[in-house]
């Protein structure tokens, strides 16, 4: 069986879960105080176009609390969803990879957070479009920015969700594994202001966020980030998670 | 009884060391933040317990409601796990003694963590403030204060797991909730003054008046009663066991 397979069968599993609500809801949370509150994204002192803070402030909230939650949420599905009714025996006794099995649940994992990042930028629009009817004012920005900042949040989760899914594999115990995952969310906000913001994944969309927040509007698409302790240490991190959640995967049902 | 019997469940869900090591990391951050920002925090006119709530508060608060939502689905996922909760509704047990005893059992887990923060806090303001008035009755004063905030969002937090039978869909609407309120505390509207997961991120300084302090205690034992009532009235009418 190829991964394509196995990753269909995994969509299949979660057709049920009503985990689609669960991603959405906080999207549109997120909005309504937004868009009640347009009217302050005039005030800005760092000298930000209001479409611009408008923007901005929404996606921070969202890539600093929000979207790491969601992944923990999410990562928690994929594991119970075998817990219960011992599907994961069922699993390991066929004649199907174990890398296979892991990797497959880490392509949900990474699908569903796509599509909660990408209805994210699809819900910005009706919420520009109500934000400058009600002030007069024109919220809305071209397509291209809010594709490419989406796109950049997305990209920089790939090892923070590498690394919630190693935790999710590896610790048992749940209380544990969610415990860990919620609590490593909280110090990101400290750690962006440190140098070694690089080793630490669960910051990567946080910082990068706030550093395009501090540029003007004119350089959007150029980022003002050393790409270089960044990109090898983020790979790295992918790649190790990857390996050992692999190699764990099913251990403690394999004994 | 029951509450004994709760007791003995969670012995290997691990719930206890896992608020004994959230204590110490939302404790590690005052810590941390004053090594690494001495001068910003030594330099205010005032009181060191004031300075160390007031920077540090939200994210122990955040902490708090981490542990409370994580608890309240833990306490609830061992009976859903294996269909433990079916048993327990064929025996001569009131269902809603059950939930209270819970919520029961989450306070007694969190008054080690208040006193652990407490205990990390006033060191703090030992080691960098030294020669100035520590403010300990301020900090236990806090520490009540905080223990009554936490209450409603126990007793949210437990209905919320007690409804779903899924963890993940528990978890999930906890984080939802926790976000609006992370969200929205910094607003000075109705709503944050109000709604739930805000509650816990009020803290008690020693220039906080009784008028103040008031009306957010009247809010917290409101609510508390409240959803206490809207378990009881789920109990009646939902059919499925919950």
């Amino acid at each position: 069986m190829n991964l394509l397979t196995i990753f269909r069968i995994e969509l299949k599993k979660i057709r049920r879960t009503h985990i689609f609500w669960i991603l959405l809801i906080p999207l549109i949370l997120l909005w309504i105080p937004a868009v009640l509150n347009a009217g302050s994204s005039f005030g800005n002192a760092a000298g930000l176009s209001p479409e611009m803070n408008f923007f901005f402030q929404s996606y921070l909230g969202m890539s600093w609390f929000m979207y790491p939650a969601s992944l923990v949420v999410i990562t928690v599905m994929l594991n119970q969803l075998e817990r219960t009714n011992q599907g994961i025996l069922k699993m390991l006794s066929l004649p199907v990879s174990t890398t296979g099995l892991c990797l497959g649940k880490f392509l949900v994992l990474l699908l569903l957070s796509a599509i909660q990042m990408s209805l994210m930028a699809v819900l910005y629009y009706p919420a520009a479009a109500i934000a400058s009817h009600s002030t007069g004012y024109d919220f809305i920005l071209p397509l291209s920015t809010v594709l490419y900042e989406t796109l950049v949040i997305y990209f920089s989760s790939i090892p923070m969700a590498a690394f919630y899914w190693l935790i999710a594999v590896c610790i048992r115990t749940s209380v544990f594994s969610v415990g860990i995952g919620l609590a490593t969310i909280v110090p990101a906000v400290l750690l962006i202001n440190t140098k070694i913001w690089f080793a630490y994944p669960m910051c990567y969309p946080f910082y990068i966020m706030s550093q395009l927040l501090s540029q003007p509007q004119a350089e959007v698409y150029s980022l003002s980030i050393d790409l270089f302790p960044l990109v090898p240490v983020a790979v790295a991190v992918t790649l190790v998670c990857l390996t050992i959640s692999c190699l764990c995967f099913g251990r403690a049902k394999r004994r | 009884m029951i509450l004994a019997l709760e007791i003995k469940k969670i012995k290997r869900t691990g719930l206890f060391p896992a608020f004994l090591a959230g204590a110490l990391a939302a404790s590690a951050f005052p810590v941390i933040n004053m090594a690494f920002r001495t001068e910003l925090f030594t330099s205010q006119d005032l009181p060191p317990a004031d300075i160390l709530l007031n920077g540090n508060w939200d994210m122990i608060a955040t902490f708090h409601c981490f542990l409370a939502v994580l608890g309240a689905c833990i306490l609830y996922h061992t009976e859903f796990a294996n269909r433990a909760i079916e048993k327990l509704h064929m025996l001569p047990v009131s269902q809603g003694k059950v939930f209270f005893c819970k919520n029961l059992l989450l306070l007694l887990l969190f008054l080690p963590v208040f006193l652990i923060e407490t205990c990390f806090l006033l060191f703090c303001a030992r080691h960098w403030f030294p020669g100035e008035t520590l403010g300990a009755e301020i900090l236990l004063e806090n520490m009540g204060f905080s223990l009554a905030a936490i209450l409603p969002v126990l007793v949210l937090s437990t209905l919320i797991a007690s409804l779903a039978k899924n963890m993940w869909i528990s978890l999930g609407i906890g984080v939802i909730g926790m976000f609006l309120g992370q969200m929205t505390v910094s607003y000075d509207t109705l709503f944050s003054r109000i709604y739930t997961f805000c509650l816990p991120y009020c803290c008690l300084t020693s220039s906080s008046r009784p008028e103040d302090i008031f009306p957010i205690l009247g809010i917290c034992a409101a609510e508390t009663i409240l959803l206490g009532a809207i378990k009881l009235f789920l109990i009646k009418i939902r059919r499925t066991p919950v």
